[in-house]
């Protein structure tokens, strides 16, 4: 199993975690990353010793840190699991708090809505 | 364990901490069980040692609030603290999220009876829903709902405090039963879902608590989790 797919299961594992909002690393290339469906937010290196690291974004108002050891606990099991390969070296970091989009203004706040056309273009 | 005044027909901030006291305790006496059911999402035999943590870690947050404060707010504000500070492994941190939301529904109450019941119901129920990207069922979080939704239909029908916590425990349990229906890994062990267990004991044990029945024996576990 090459790292590209201990790495498809390590995000798996992660998003599977209660409180995690999304796998993704820092900076536009990550993101792409994940957008096209490879590990965005997950590092593998299999140079002798299984070394991973994963980067998580939680939701708002979850207790960050019990979230960040769940994930670990998480991955070490399913790595184990469906490779039998023991990581020897996991960070797990947390990037921030995926906050939701903020709520539209309120409809006294909107413009009047434009009155209805009366032909033309 | 002072009873309160209002005890079968409301809680006050008292009987509201006297309920979670119970719960524990009722947790506490049968942990192993819960724990022997835990396969899912990682099979490490503590999802009934961790709720019982979190639970204790919010008890033991509200029991520092000077007697005289004890209102429903400051002591629901308190259990959410605590279990926030507390929360212990994946069932601990969505009781954090349940204990928050109800702490938020019962912010500007002087006491809890079923309608305030019913909204804590709705308002954990969501926060706990509300911190996953996609909700498996089958689990702590399809129990939590559907003994939401049990109060809330049972509340319609009569509002006593007893009647609606009775229609949870009732309905937590039935669906306790039918999460290996919904979740093929449990299915394939043989077992309920551990934290939807652990749900279903603590609801029991609020109604306990309602029913001025007595605390249940320690099961004899270490002082940290008495």
């Amino acid at each position: 199993m090459d790292d590209r797919q201990i790495g498809r299961i390590v995000r798996a594992a992660a998003r599977s975690v209660y409180g995690v909002a999304a796998v993704e690393g820092e900076g536009i290339l990550a993101r792409l990353g994940g957008l096209v469906g490879v590990a965005g937010g997950v590092s593998v290196s299999d140079a002798g010793r299984l070394a991973v690291s994963v980067n998580i974004r939680v939701a708002p108002k979850v207790p960050a840190a019990q979230v960040a050891t769940n994930v670990a606990d998480a991955v070490r099991y399913q790595v184990q699991r469906d490779t039998g390969r023991t990581i020897e070296d996991l960070t797990v970091t947390v990037e921030g708090i995926l906050l939701p989009p903020p709520a539209p203004p309120p409809a006294s706040l909107m413009p009047p809505p434009l009155p209805p056309s009366e032909g033309g273009v | 364990m002072s009873a309160s005044p209002v005890e079968n027909t409301a809680w006050d901030g008292e009987g509201m901490l006297n309920a979670f006291v119970h719960a524990a305790a009722t947790l506490r006496s049968r942990v192993d069980e819960v724990n022997a059911l835990n396969v899912f999402p990682v099979p490490d035999g503590d999802t009934g040692s961790n709720m019982l943590a979190t639970v204790q870690a919010a008890i033991t947050e509200a029991e520092a609030v000077p007697a005289a404060e004890r209102s429903v707010p400051r002591i629901a504000a308190a259990l959410s603290f605590g279990a926030l500070m507390g929360a212990r492994g994946n069932s601990g941190v969505i009781l954090s999220q349940v204990f928050r939301g109800m702490g938020e529904a019962v912010a500007a109450s002087h006491e809890v009876g079923g309608a305030e019941l019913v909204s804590g119901f709705e308002k954990g129920c969501k926060a706990a829903f509300a911190a996953v990207a996609v909700p498996v069922e089958g689990t702590m979080l399809t129990v939590i709902r559907d003994a939401s939704e049990a109060a809330a239909k049972a509340a319609k029908g009569n509002g006593e405090l007893e009647h609606v916590l009775s229609a949870a425990v009732f309905e937590a349990a039935a669906s306790v039963e039918r999460t290996p229906s919904l979740l093929a890994v449990l299915r394939r062990a043989g077992v309920v879902d551990a934290g939807g267990r652990g749900i279903e004991i603590l609801l029991r044990g609020a109604l306990s608590s309602l029913r001025g029945e007595d605390l249940p024996k320690s099961n004899g576990l270490p002082a940290d989790l008495n």
